[in-house]
């Protein structure tokens, strides 16, 4: 076989060992540096070009193959270079090459990725909560401290971003009288939704799937199940009903859902009436129903009410994951998390406080729905003057070195950073924190003065306008009708009495008036044209048309 | 042979055209000019088929495939997935993915057993990958370009790659794809290599602004020179009957 080998063209050695078999393997792992050697080769053969790669056969091929992500490594065959492509380290280093950035040795890898699995397993366990959730989160402050070193690593960006959710959906407050003693200078973390009654909630209704709890007893629940939901397309019938306006869908499918969900809705409302007496009982009332078709069933047979200040809306808009499927267990892992309160110490208080608040504005810069951003930028100027007064800091940059006036979306978030300024001017050094120029209280009533000045002129503008627009239609109507006079005026008198008729009954002629090409007459009925000729009968365009023939 | 081609006045060859070693795909322009230089090379061999994906015309850049497969991206409609696969031959398996990176010609790199993708391909894209064209996948880039797809050109005889390549990646890329590996340019140094360039076993295609020195390095590399399909049942003959005589 080596002889073989040394006899044939380079290429023909290339196939081969592409097409070699099992059984042969042994052979061409032996065979495999020599054909390496010929690859080699073969290339110093296209010498015409600059860029070729050359190497010397045999010296370069049994140093073995090198790889640019893995600094230090030395492959002695093709399959280990291949499995070493399989590997997370390659990636790793793939991508920080594009960014850039060295590759990492296999340690610095080890290290990071263990730091990374850390994370992930503290986050990872919110599918089947753990008992101790407190811990969990108490691993993620310290996760989030260690994220602040390696940031811009790539995997963290998805992981960091539901972190930072969880993590402001935390409220520090005082602990009280009777523990403070006992845990000394520490705060306790209490989830934004029980806010501000900080009593801890006590019941939690999804939709479709209810519950009723008392402290951490379930006291009622039951789930339904129907059959609503498009296949494929996927969204509920009511709201493609509504979509299609005048095309609304006629097929079995479709009037089955509908009646399924006349069901369905009946069900929830019967289900309701029957809870009224504990609903009615509850401190908080927890809903889960995204959407308007949900929201109706659920608050359309006015058990519940749509203002009723116990009502706390989510989950996905206050817990950090995206509801998953609305089961039982759904909402028993909502609940739990809900109920869990956390005792932080100062240190934590103030990372939550100050990361919270870096992290809300950029989330905001890819809203969830356009109706929750709107809801969400609301509350957000609200929450960054909040934050500020607690003292975070403006100038503070996040992992891609911007600071939080930038990621600002709207005007009201920058205005509250504005204020914020005029209010405490000496607290931070502004000029770091790119916010131009500070808001004061004169300046905003001076702002608004003018906005109503500008609003009063563009509603007189507006007025003249309207006002010489009805003026100029007076006038041409008064010079048509004159018109009309004049004219009438030449009119025999038959066609006098005849335009008076039509003017009776309300017909108009939309026609002009034209003299008919064979009779002469005048007239303003539809005209019977031929080769651009105008004629007030059938009969005269015949008659016309002979006489052009003679 | 090297064949200087023109779509529309536009040299970018590679992005109107997907050649392989069993079909040709080529997009729909305003004239037939383009499709005959293919049909007067190829139709011999291989079918040279009319195609859009998604209504466009720049097919080279949104399907990849090889010998054995063709994979089209999500935006492919029922119809045109329907022409290809009826024009194809039978023993081409074609299939549609949904794969966010929607370009698949800019992300993906293959020749019939080797496979280069983007790095940040799904991990289930990668494995239709390996399953419908029968190769082995491996993410890389190319010069610290993620589009391996854009600046690497890869038959079975070797390949072409960006012209900033450093050596060293040249000889790991060469040892993983068991092809030589060559770094030029095309289109009078257009570096964006499969835009200027479609090329299979025997024959390449290359806009008419490449200089004769490009062609000649296109040639070498891909081992054009006298090259006829013929040679490839040849030559594996050869190389199996070599294999079962030892």
């Amino acid at each position: 076989m080596r002889s073989f080998l040394a006899m044939r063209e380079e290429d023909a050695a290339l196939i081969r060992r592409r097409d070699e078999k099992p059984w042969q393997e042994e052979e061409m792992r032996e065979e495999g540096r020599e054909g390496m050697g010929e690859i080699g080769a073969h290339d110093s053969h296209g010498s015409a070009q600059t860029g070729a790669k050359k190497d010397d056969g045999d010296d370069e091929t049994s140093a073995g193959i090198t790889s640019r992500t893995a600094p230090g490594v030395v492959f002695a065959t093709r399959e280990e270079l291949a499995d070493h492509y399989k590997s997370g380290w390659h990636r790793f280093n793939l991508i920080r090459i594009t960014r850039g950035l060295d590759a990492v040795d296999e340690e610095e890898f080890k290290k990071l990725s263990d730091e990374l699995q850390d994370a992930e397993s503290s986050s990872g366990s919110e599918s089947e909560y753990s008992e101790d959730d407190e811990e969990e989160l108490r691993e993620l402050l310290q996760a989030q401290r260690e994220m602040g070193i390696s940031q811009d690593d790539w995997e963290e960006d998805e992981e960091a971003e539901r972190r930072w959710e969880k993590l402001s959906n935390i409220v520090p407050v005082d602990l009280p009288q009777n523990l403070a003693k006992e845990y000394g200078n520490q705060k306790l973390g209490i989830f934004r939704v029980l806010l501000p009654d900080v009593n801890i909630g006590e019941l939690l209704i999804e939709l479709r799937k209810r519950k009723i709890y008392k402290g951490d007893e379930c006291l009622r629940h039951k789930t339904f199940q129907r059959y609503v939901i498009r296949a494929k397309a996927g969204t509920r019938q009511a709201t493609r009903d509504a979509m299609g306006g005048s095309s609304v869908p006629k097929s079995a499918g479709s009037s089955l859902r509908r009646y399924n969900e006349q069901m369905l809705e009946k069900d929830i409302s019967d289900l309701l009436s029957s809870w009224k007496q504990d609903l009615d009982d509850c401190l908080l009332i927890f809903v889960f129903a995204p959407g308007i078709v949900n929201r109706n069933s659920i608050f359309g047979c006015q058990v519940v009410r749509k203002d009723d200040p116990r009502i706390r809306h989510g989950p996905n808009t206050f817990l950090f994951a995206v509801a998953e499927r609305p089961v039982l267990k759904e909402v028993d892992r909502v609940h739990h998390i809900i109920m869990v309160c956390i005792i932080m110490s100062l240190q934590e208080v103030s990372e939550v406080r100050r990361q919270v608040m870096v992290r809300k504005v950029r989330v905001k810069k890819a809203p969830p729905a356009p109706a929750a951003a709107v809801a969400t930028r609301c509350k957000l100027a609200v929450k960054v003057s909040f934050l500020l007064s607690l003292g975070a800091d403006p100038t503070q940059r996040d992992g891609s070195g911007k600071v939080p006036y930038e990621l600002c979306k709207g005007k009201e978030e920058r205005d509250a950073f504005r204020r914020f300024w005029a209010s405490e001017p000496d607290k931070w050094d502004y000029s770091k924190s790119q916010i131009p120029s500070m808001l004061t209280i004169e300046m905003e009533e001076q702002q608004k003065q003018k906005a109503a000045e500008k609003k009063e002129k563009e509603k007189q503008r507006k007025k003249e306008q309207e006002r010489r627009k009805k003026e100029q239609a007076k006038q041409k109507k008064e010079e048509e009708e004159k018109n009309r006079a004049v004219q009438e005026v030449k009119l025999s008198d038959r066609e006098l009495r005849a335009l008076a008729a039509e003017r009776r009954l309300g017909v108009t002629s939309k026609h002009p008036e034209f003299e008919c090409e064979m009779c002469k007459v005048k007239a303003s009925s539809a005209p019977f044209e031929r080769l651009g000729f105008k004629y007030c009968s059938t009969s005269c365009v015949v008659a016309h048309k002979l006489q052009l023939g003679k | 042979m090297a064949t200087r081609v023109q779509f529309e006045n536009n040299n970018e060859v590679g992005v109107f055209a997907r050649l392989t070693n069993s079909y040709c795909l080529v997009g729909i322009g305003g004239s037939e000019n383009f499709y005959s230089v293919f049909e007067s090379e190829l139709a011999d061999h291989v079918p040279v088929i009319h195609a859009s994906i998604a209504g466009c015309r720049i097919i080279g850049r949104l399907c990849v495939g090889n010998s054995k497969g063709l994979l089209l991206p999500n935006t492919t409609t029922d119809q045109e997935m329907l022409h290809i696969r009826n024009s194809l031959p039978d023993s081409v398996v074609v299939q549609r993915i949904e794969e966010r990176l929607s370009a698949l010609g800019n992300c993906i790199c293959t020749n019939d057993y080797v496979a280069l993708t983007h790095t940040d391909l799904d991990r289930e894209t990668e494995e239709i990958v390996a399953d419908v064209l029968g190769v082995e996948v491996f993410r890389q880039t190319i010069a610290g370009n993620v589009l391996v797809g854009s600046y690497c050109c890869l038959t079975n005889q070797g390949g072409m790659v960006h012209p900033r390549t450093s050596v060293e990646d040249q000889d790991e890329l060469s040892s993983l794809l068991q092809v030589p590996i060559v770094a030029g340019t095309v289109n009078r140094g257009s570096d964006v290599i499969a835009a200027g360039l479609c090329v299979n076993d025997w024959s390449a295609f290359c806009g008419l602004d490449t200089t004769s020195t490009e062609i000649s390095v296109i040639e070498s590399i891909f081992k054009l020179r006298n090259a006829q399909p013929s040679r490839i049942v040849t030559e594996m003959r050869s190389s199996l009957i070599d294999a079962m005589q030892s």
